[in-house]
């Protein structure tokens, strides 16, 4: 896949808040999907930072995950979140 | 999101989909144009391309009517006279181009070059005069639209 930056725009990083949060609750990725109702491509896409979901998909994680909106897609220190 | 809509597919899909789609409309809306440039160039008659011309002025419309509606211009080119005045100018040179190499293809086209340059500066003003009428529209439409109350 090619990657490329727009003039002003942030990538989207790799999101491994949810990640995190799901090895908690002991969840795979396909029962996070069903449990928010989206495949497990997007769920897998949003994790790589493929896909920027919108506020009512980051919500819907949020409750099934049980964190807050800030505690998984809160914006970071931008040299970290590349890492 | 699946549990409320009768959608198959989620938003990414349907992102997808909807880009799929959109250049789908591109990659016709560019072919039907091509076929009606080059019908016309092989035949110089717009008899026989009236199918096609009506189908792509419908599609036209339809595309218009819906970005003045909706206040928008196009995604890579900024509402403005010199942008217009730069569109009008490919669509007067395309116009020149195609009656110029059929003069040259053949004698059984009889048009000559000053006929040629006044339906290039027909097509450029024409072109020209149907943009500024949208930009008016569009910079109306935008003014009612970012007016809104809050």
């Amino acid at each position: 896949m090619i990657h490329f930056e727009l003039k002003g725009v942030i990538p989207i990083a790799r999101n491994l808040k949810i990640k995190a949060a799901r090895a908690e609750k002991d969840m795979t990725q396909k029962a996070l999907a069903e449990a928010v109702g989206i495949s497990r491509q997007t769920m897998n896409a949003i994790e790589q930072g493929e896909y920027n979901p919108t506020i009512r998909l980051c919500r819907a994680i949020c409750r099934v995950l049980g964190k807050s909106l800030d505690e998984l897609f809160g914006e970071e220190d931008r040299e970290h979140a590349e890492t | 999101m699946r549990k409320h809509d009768f959608s198959q597919m989620d938003e990414m899909q349907r992102e997808k989909l909807l880009k799929i789609n959109g250049n789908g409309m591109k990659l016709c809306a560019l072919g039907l144009l091509a076929a009606i440039l080059i019908q016309w160039f092989l035949n110089g008659d717009f008899s026989c391309i009236m199918g096609e011309l009506a189908v792509y002025g419908l599609l036209t419309m339809y595309i218009v009517i819906f970005y003045m509606y909706e206040g928008l211009w196009g995604e890579r080119i900024r509402p403005s006279w010199r942008g217009n005045l730069l569109i009008s100018g490919i669509v007067s040179a395309v116009i020149g181009v195609i009656l110029m190499v059929r003069k040259a293809a053949g004698p059984e086209f009889t048009m000559g070059v000053p006929d040629i340059l006044l339906r290039m500066a027909i097509g450029f003003l024409a072109c020209f005069v149907a943009l500024t009428v949208l930009l008016f529209m569009y910079r109306k439409r935008r003014q009612a639209l970012d007016s809104g109350e809050e």
